[in-house]
């Protein structure tokens, strides 16, 4: 059993409110991804659970155990750091062991343990060499290792990936899924990559200038965003976001009227581009668009559509589309798809 | 074709000139020392005459000879363990946050503060802190009632080498902990925070990446100590000229003495050369361990 509990968790930096009363859950054999924009605490935030920073104000309980004065080492906890940290003058199996060494334990248990995680992580050729002599998928390894050889109660990785080439990235993100299975751990994961986040959480916490914008799953955060941060975050290519008005009976938008009561004012909706259709289905709500460029990945197109009223807006379409730049495209929305965001941001529905 | 060629002996051109300027004044200087070194000449007559190795006997047999060696073994082994393990170790403390950022940068400040000051002035202020009676360290050691420990510090032959080398030791720790300090500050931070997270003490932070860390530094900073220590000659020479009873004598004031006091040139030359080989010799094993990297 292992879980984690920040109460009204607060960090400053002299004067520099960096976390601001942060409430956050962690369950057991959880993986809990922190994602948001680069400076906004999520660092911090993980070094404040590792230890490594005071926590100014709040709590910090692991497994009902107040965890605030409690130093690094003895709160059960393994971090993997972005640049790896690896001991330079050691060999693979060194650096590894060298927290069991350092606790006392007896050579036989070390030795099974390095050579455990080596296998785990298809170290075993490499365990004499030193960290210069690596690639850094493999550095990346050792670090994973060194945290898996200590058996924590919780894993801690602050942006692991960052580091590593695209095709790198994505063998390695399937890796620490795998990981996460194989080992049945508790893992807290930092990153500023939503598509990191998408793929390996169970739960993502959207954190902006030191407070959460939302949690939930990784379905949750794209159906149903709580605002238009995480609209905006939350998928690749992002949620078409685009100004609009309501009376109170119908908002009226650069993309069409929908008759979706909300209060009057001015709100954002909010529209996937896997959503919009081409062409005539539900024609009440066809609208005409300018087709600026295409993107052609292969499996799917990119389509960006100056539909007037300054508005671009991307649709995504099937396959090498045959639209070319140039052309004028009849689209529809259905308003069902439709998210309408009020004034404050906040989604209304 | 033409630009090709310019292009290929450009860089001698470059290096010519201080090519030229080294070996009319360091390499040519070194070779003619040791040829003279086989001569019996004076500084005041034109006249020499070869004598072979006699120089090399004479000092061999000089009882003053091996006194200054064993003094300036003693002055290396001493800075050794100041400048570079006490030097690296205060270093690490300060770089460790274990004091305020104010706090360091006093110590820091305080420590380098001695290096600054020009040897004659550091001479002649310790010569005065080792008065006897009325200096510094005697009247600390009358109001502490520990008169009985109080010595002519620098007129004893017990005393008087452990007292200059002390004065170096003051003058140069300092300026070592500042060079350590910016290696240790070179080592990433993060390092350090995962061994703590795997229960390291701050001692074994230290012995498990400091030490380690900091391992090129410390070679050459050791290195660099030992030459100092056999080519020294200023601080001894402002504080007692090598006495009393030669007690104090290093290599540096012995062939300062025997070239321009005693007028035996040949006899200088030869100490002369034997400093150089001592030196090549630290040196060979300077570039052998760099090597090992
Ligand atoms: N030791 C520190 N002293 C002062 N400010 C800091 C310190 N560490 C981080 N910060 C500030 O806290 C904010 C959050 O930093 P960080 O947690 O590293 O962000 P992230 O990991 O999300 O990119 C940044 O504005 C950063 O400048
Ligand atoms: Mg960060």
């Amino acid at each position: 059993m292992s879980e984690l509990r920040l109460q009204r968790a607060t960090k400053r930096f002299g004067n520099l409110t960096v976390i601001e009363k942060l409430d956050l859950e962690v369950h057991d054999r959880e993986f809990v991804v922190l994602v948001g924009p680069s400076g906004c605490g999520k660092s911090t935030l993980l070094r404040m659970i590792a230890g490594l920073e005071d926590i100014t104000d709040g709590d910090l309980i692991i497994d009902g155990q107040r965890m605030n004065e409690i130093p690094a080492a003895r709160r059960g906890l393994a971090m993997v750091f972005q640049s790896y940290a690896l001991y330079p003058h050691m060999t693979v199996a060194q650096n590894m062991s060298v927290g069991l060494r350092i606790a006392g334990e007896n050579k036989a248990t070390i030795q099974n343990k390095v050579a455990e995680a080596a296998r785990i992580l298809q170290l075993e050729p490499m365990l004499d060499r030193k960290p210069k002599a690596l690639s850094g998928g493999q550095r990346q390894r050792v670090a994973i290792g060194r945290a898996i050889v200590r058996n924590p109660r919780i894993f801690l990785f602050d942006e692991p990936l960052s580091n590593l080439d695209a095709a790198l990235r994505l063998q390695m993100r399937l890796e620490l899924s795998k990981l996460h299975d194989e080992l049945a751990a508790t893992m807290i994961y930092v990153t500023h990559d939503q598509v990191e986040a998408m793929t390996l959480a169970d739960r993502i916490v959207v954190m902006n200038a030191g407070r959460i914008e939302q949690i939930g799953t990784p379905e949750e955060l794209y159906q149903r965003p709580a605002n238009l941060f995480v609209a905006g975050f939350i998928g690749s290519p992002k949620m078409n976001l685009v100004e609009a008005h309501s009376d109170g009976n119908v908002i009226d938008s650069a993309i069409g009227r929908y008759p979706i009561r909300v209060a009057e004012g001015p709100v954002t909706l909010g529209v996937r581009p896997e959503v919009i259709r081409i062409g005539c289905q539900d024609c009440s709500t066809t609208h005409s668009g300018h087709v600026q460029v295409v993107e052609r990945l292969g499996a799917n197109s990119f389509a960006y559509l100056d539909v007037g009223d300054r508005t671009l807006l991307t649709v995504e379409l099937p396959g090498m589309t045959s639209i070319k730049a140039g052309e004028d495209l009849q689209i529809s929305i259905p308003a069902d798809k439709v998210l309408v965001f009020g004034g404050n941001g906040e989604r209304l529905r | 074709m033409k630009a090709q060629t310019m292009r290929r002996i450009a860089p001698y051109l470059f290096l010519f000139p201080s090519l030229l300027l080294l070996i009319s004044f360091v390499y040519a200087p070194a070779l003619e020392n040791m040829v003279y070194s086989l001569f019996s000449w004076s500084s005041v007559r034109i006249e020499s005459r070869f004598v072979g190795l006699d120089n090399y006997r004479e000092l061999f047999a000089s009882q003053i000879f091996w006194r200054a060696l064993v003094n300036n073994a003693l002055y290396a082994v001493i800075s050794i363990v100041f400048q570079v393990f006490f030097a690296l170790v205060i270093a690490a403390v300060l770089v460790a946050g274990v004091f305020g950022p104010l706090l360091r940068n006093f110590f820091r400040t305080a420590f380098f503060l001695p290096s600054i000051l020009p040897v004659t002035v550091v001479g002649l202020l310790w010569q005065l802190i080792y008065q006897p009676t009325i200096g510094l360290i005697d009247q600390l050691l009358f109001a502490t009632g520990l008169q009985s420990l109080s010595h002519v510090w620098l007129g004893e032959e017990a005393t008087v080498m452990m007292s200059v080398i002390m004065v170096s030791q003051w003058q140069w720790t300092g300026y070592m902990i500042v060079l350590f300090m910016v290696a240790i500050q070179a080592i990433p931070s993060d390092l350090y925070e995962a061994l703590r997270m795997e229960g390291a003490s701050r001692i074994q932070q230290f012995f498990y990446i400091t030490v380690p860390g900091v391992r090129e530094s410390t070679l050459i900073l050791a290195i660099i100590t030992i030459f100092g220590a056999f080519k020294v000659f200023d601080i001894i020479w402002v504080m007692t000229a090598g006495g009393p009873n030669n007690a104090s004598e290093v290599l540096g004031t012995h062939m300062y003495r025997s070239a321009f006091r005693n007028d035996v040139s040949g006899y200088a030359a030869a100490v002369a050369t034997v400093i150089f080989f001592i030196t090549l010799a630290v040196g060979a094993v300077q570039i052998r361990l760099q090597r090992q990297d």
